[in-house]
């Protein structure tokens, strides 16, 4: 295959992948806060379903947390919240979370975007942002 | 007569390898991880869809042609993963077949086994050998992450690394002779680095290999003009359409030492359907370059991963 | 006239000291998302601190419509001091954890 032609190949796949044609924030395509809520609303019964994660929550003031995590996604997809909640470590530090429950958090916040119908690049975008919390988030 | 036999070892080796994944299975869970499995026996699999890639042509984890920086199997760190595979090409003149298993130890750790046949169909009467001339030649792989979470660092500008060797060993030490190979073994190292812009819906993947073999491995180890290692490039773009399916493309340079039987680089474009974490299939279209004489093999390209 | 300006300085500056030595607070941890002590008994105007010795957030609330107390949560190892300013039977509770939960009745 010619030097050209993967020169084509990787430009075209490079233009799929991230252009869109009026750049938009990421809080503007999850619906801003109201999106955010929904989504929140949509996870937490996934959540608290799943073995893996289930436990978890048991004894947490869900009301809370679930205003929290909206202000949280809603100040990190570049919305207009201040998260007022504490650092992600001592957050999580007394639940000793592994990665197989960061992601099987992970794995049902993808269930409840598409359930939200979301599109995959969106989820994507929304992916990488809490990804790299796993240094803080899993202690064991 | 003699691939009969082999199918036969395969089969064989097959039933061993699994009776091996289920022990480590077994023996990876404990009473600490009660809590984070269901069952104690239950296999982890705790790492995302598609993240560990599927098995390429050698037995390693990565995409089809290419081994990734990744760590095959489902396996966190935390535990074990594993799989087998069966790959197949069909180009114009010849089938190229591969089957193996591969383990992967708390995402850190990779062994592999694949074993290869070159069914080399009606050249191989052309040729004075008979139809359906086989080459065999097993691959023992192994690689080690040296540093870098492809999934997790999405914030960091550098890639997952891992190192890697395939040790290969071919059953037509003659043959291999009478071309100008200069042996009928050899070992492949490798470098690779694995970058995941999920927020691009892409992987990205280099990999520089030093090398002797001819043709992976199936026309022999180097020749008399070019005895020695040399530095060969590869890489894999794969575009993420949705949790279940990819596309992408990659290429290999090849070292084109045998006089007798020029190479070219290989390359293909595939898809690949992440049915879930026990079953993937890949297909497309694999370009191997000139084998043996013959002039540009292209064709199908099939590959089938069980495993957790 | 120098000196009893700062004779009145010294004495005023006294006084937030001399408040402070009237009562030492009571300390009690969160622990095991639970207080250490479930009943306590105090005088009107002691301060109770809340010491975070767990693993966990958390943070202290006092909801009855004789004394209001919010606080900020607390990080493992951070400390809050309330002042019971009012009388009576109050229920201490933690936002983050509904379950834990003690009372602190004042004189």
């Amino acid at each position: 295959m010619s030097a050209r032609k993967c020169a084509l190949v990787l430009a075209g796949l490079l233009a799929l992948s991230g252009h869109r044609a009026n750049a938009s924030s990421l809080f503007e395509d999850l619906g801003e806060k109201p999106g955010i809520e929904r989504l929140i609303a949509r996870v937490m019964p996934i959540w608290n379903a799943d073995p893996r994660v289930g436990p978890t929550f048991a004894d947490t003031n869900l009301t809370r947390f679930k205003r929290i995590l909206v202000e949280q996604i809603c100040s990190l997809s570049g919305g207009d919240c201040k998260y007022n909640g504490r650092s992600m470590a001592d957050a999580h530090k007394g639940l000793h979370l592994a990665n197989v429950q960061f992601n099987a958090l992970a794995e049902d916040l993808q269930d409840a975007m598409e359930q939200e119908h979301y599109a995959y690049s969106v989820q994507n975008r929304l992916l990488a942002l809490l990804a790299p919390m796993q240094r803080d988030v899993v202690t064991r | 007569m003699t691939h009969m036999v082999s199918h036969i070892y395969i089969a064989r080796c097959g039933i061993v390898l699994s009776f091996l994944l289920t022990l480590a299975v077994f023996n990876g869970a404990s009473a600490d991880e009660a809590k984070t499995q269901p069952y104690d026996w239950a296999p982890e699999s705790g790492k995302l869809l598609a993240t560990a890639g599927v098995s390429q042509i050698e037995g390693a984890g990565g995409g089809g042609l290419v081994p990734w920086a990744l760590i095959t199997g489902y396996g966190t760190r935390d535990a074990v993963g594993g799989n087998a595979h069966y790959t197949f090409v069909r180009t114009s003149s010849f089938d190229l077949h591969s089957a193996g298993a591969a383990l992967g130890l708390y995402d850190r750790v990779e062994v592999s086994f694949a074993r290869q046949w070159l069914d080399t169909r009606l050249v191989g009467a052309k040729i004075g050998l008979g139809k359906n001339f086989m080459i065999d030649q097993n691959i023992a792989g192994l690689k080690v992450r040296l540093f870098g979470d492809a999934v997790y660092d999405q914030d960091r500008w550098w890639p997952q690394v891992s190192v890697g060797m395939q040790y290969k060993a071919n059953n037509r030490g003659a043959l291999l002779s009478a071309i100008g190979a200069r042996s009928s073994d050899g070992a492949d190292f490798y470098i690779a680095a694995t970058k995941l812009l999920l927020a691009n819906n892409l992987l990205v993947n280099a990999t520089v290999r030093a090398t002797r073999a001819n043709q992976f491995g199936l026309l022999g180890f180097g020749s008399d003009r070019h005895p020695g290692y040399s530095p060969q490039f590869e890489g894999s773009v794969v575009y993420l359409i949705d949790r279940n399916f990819a596309v992408g493309g990659e290429f290999r340079t090849k070292p084109d030492n045998l006089a007798f039987a020029h190479e070219d680089n290989a390359w293909d474009v595939f898809g690949a359907w992440f049915i879930n974490k026990n079953v993937s299939a890949t297909a497309g279209y694999a370009n191997l370059g000139r084998i043996a004489g013959q002039t540009s093999q292209g064709g199908l390209y099939f590959s089938l991963q069980v495993g957790f | 006239m120098k000196a009893v300006g700062v004779a009145t300085l010294a004495a005023v500056a006294l006084i937030p000291a001399l408040t402070a030595l009237a009562a030492a607070p009571v300390v009690v941890n969160q622990v095991r998302r639970a207080f250490s002590v479930r009943e306590l008994h105090i005088k009107r105007g002691d301060t109770v601190r809340f010491n975070n010795v767990d693993e966990f957030l958390h943070q202290v609330y006092v909801e009855s419509p004789t004394f209001k107390y919010s606080s900020s949560e607390q990080s493992p190892g951070q400390l809050v001091d309330v002042v019971f300013t009012s009388s009576g039977t109050f229920e201490v509770k933690c936002e983050i954890h509904p379950k834990m939960t003690m009372t602190v009745t004042v004189e």
